[in-house]
């Protein structure tokens, strides 16, 4: 059995966490017959950084923009037991493509998110600006990247917002920047916020992620806390001809090269594995983790 | 979001509005030259019988021509409303619509829009700011125009004729506030709402070609023909228009809400 999902109760949190986000059979099928989403269930809880991670076209802004009603979906989507319009508001939202009003300088930008936004704290949206050494009185449609990207996160953050939606806020910032943008949202936690974050760099995510969910073709792979990954997780190189009992349980296999490569938290499996010849015992981290369930699924 | 709207469309609202300036201008200032012009021409003169038909229509009849040199509020009727303004409100409404909600999409902007704001919210907050930055510019033109010429010491005043002709002016603007508006909520991108507008501002005047279907044609009750040639005002065409422009709109947000992003 190649999926396997950690219950919160395995990973020893009882489930009593208020919810952020309870996402329940979300499915989606594009124009095309292109099966995007299927049937995922997962919930965010509040006070927590949740990441999305999975490769490109996974379902990742997919299931992200059923959230926020941007598509029509199937399944049953919560935030804070509402639907989206009845608490948009509290949620504030990064998206992929960073785009702002081009015609607009950072000032103007201020001034008319004030106007437009619920709960908009324009002295929050300048410091953050500040901070980013965004230049105040420039025309967006100059920026680079990065800056883009600095200006929608401080517009972004200067939403007073209980939950935070990131769609891979990092995206052309400078490693320093990174960071910076790292440690703010990891103060938003700590500020009782909650926050729903996808990116495609398994590092930064490692940094701040208590939860993860990974996403691969439509469906969810694996979802636990990150802590959980290498307390319990333990990936395996075995010679390719080791004979492999059938009852034992493997998140993931792979053949790599001359080794097969096994992913797992199952106990009996692991007391199995430690006992082969030639096996190579592994902690692994969040990259190594990812990498072997996604590969896994792949080649298996 | 009155204010971003007009934010949005400074460029296009200086632009149309220098455009009409100069318009305006250049028809004040060419008056007393047509009076002359046609003092001069004699239009039952052999040269003038053999033009190309076409050509003669271009000149229009003889006996509005000669009402226009001498009647002011003729000419300006003629050519303010009927001409000049008249004919290109259906592109100024274009121009000034066709990006209302279509470049949002484009650029990727309405994401912004759509995770702060509630989708009737975000219709209304672009269609009503719109709506009103394209009837003042219109609401200024349709009245500038006598005024300024009042100024300029020719004769007219506003007759029930010609507050007939402003009020079709600005039902037709509606519709085609609507229409465009429309065409701006379907399309992903801004070349398609350009493309069926300039269809539509082009494509209508086919309809007189055939006599039973000359009432699709709107561009008579735009120009205010009937005004001109009947002496009232075109009730029945008017409420037609407004009942398909409430029409479009209501379809245009419930597309709207129905879209995806």
């Amino acid at each position: 059995m190649l999926e396997r999902r950690i219950s919160e109760k395995e990973s020893g949190s009882i489930g009593a966490e208020k919810k952020a986000l309870v996402i329940k059979g979300l499915d989606k099928v594009y124009k095309g017959d292109v099966h995007a989403v299927k049937e995922i269930d997962f919930d965010v809880n509040e006070g927590e950084v949740h990441a999305l991670l999975g490769p490109n076209g996974a379902g990742k802004t997919t299931t992200i923009k059923s959230v926020l009603g941007f598509i029509h979906y199937q399944g049953d989507i919560r935030v804070f037991n509402e639907k989206i319009d009845d608490v948009r508001p509290n949620v504030a939202f990064v998206p992929e493509d960073k785009s702002f009003y081009e015609f607009m300088t950072p000032e103007m930008a201020i001034k008319v998110c004030t106007r437009i936004v619920d709960q908009f704290d324009p002295n929050r949206a300048f410091d953050f600006m500040r901070r980013f050494s965004l230049p105040m009185k420039k025309k967006i449609k100059g920026f680079s990247h990065g800056m883009k990207t600095s200006l929608y996160l401080s517009l972004c953050l200067a939403q007073k917002a209980s939950l935070y939606i990131f769609d891979e806020p990092t995206w052309g910032l400078d490693p320093i920047r990174r960071d910076d943008v790292l440690e703010i949202i990891r103060n938003l936690v700590i500020d009782g916020k909650t926050v729903l974050y996808t990116s495609h760099i398994i590092s930064e995510v490692e940094k701040i992620a208590d939860r993860i969910s990974i996403l691969f073709d439509g469906r969810i792979l694996f979802s636990g806390y990150t802590d959980d990954i290498k307390a319990d997780f333990r990936v395996f190189y075995l010679p390719l001809d080791e004979q492999l009992p059938n009852h034992y349980q493997f998140l993931s296999s792979q053949k790599d090269r001359e080794k097969l490569v096994i992913l797992t938290a199952d106990e009996k499996t692991i007391h199995f594995l430690r006992q082969a010849e030639q096996a190579e015992e592994v902690v692994p981290n969040l990259e190594m983790f990812f990498q072997t369930l996604l590969r896994g699924k792949h080649y298996a | 979001m009155l204010k971003k709207t007009m934010m949005e469309m400074q460029f296009r609202i200086i632009l149309l509005v220098l455009f009409f300036i100069l318009m305006l201008v250049v028809l004040i200032a060419t008056r007393p030259f047509i009076d002359e012009i046609m003092a001069q021409m004699n239009f039952d003169s052999e040269q003038m019988k053999n033009l190309p038909d076409f050509f003669k229509n271009m000149l229009a009849e003889t006996t509005q021509l000669s009402k226009m040199v001498e009647d002011d509020q003729f000419f300006l009727l003629s050519q303010w409303y009927s001409k000049n303004f008249g004919q290109f409100l259906p592109l100024f409404v274009l121009i000034m619509v066709f990006p209302l909600f279509a470049k949002e999409v484009d650029k990727g902007t309405i994401f912004f829009l759509l995770s702060k704001k509630n989708r009737p919210s975000i219709f209304w907050g672009k269609v009503l700011p719109g709506y009103m930055v394209v009837m003042g510019i219109t609401l200024f033109f349709v009245f500038i125009a006598p005024l300024v010429m009042m100024l300029s010491g020719y004769s007219v005043a506003f007759t029930p004729q010609l507050l007939a002709m402003i009020v079709q002016q600005l039902i037709s603007v509606t519709f085609f506030f609507a229409l465009f508006m429309f065409f701006s909520v379907v399309f992903n991108d801004q070349i398609k709402p350009v493309l069926a507008g300039i269809l539509v501002c082009f494509g209508l005047p086919f309809f007189s070609m055939f006599e039973g279907t000359k009432w699709l044609n709107p561009y008579p009750y735009v120009l205010g023909q009937s005004v001109l040639t009947k002496g009232h005002f075109d009730g029945i065409y008017s409420l037609v228009l407004l009942i398909l422009t409430a029409a479009i709109v209501w379809v245009g947000l419930g597309v709207f809400k129905k879209k995806e992003f």
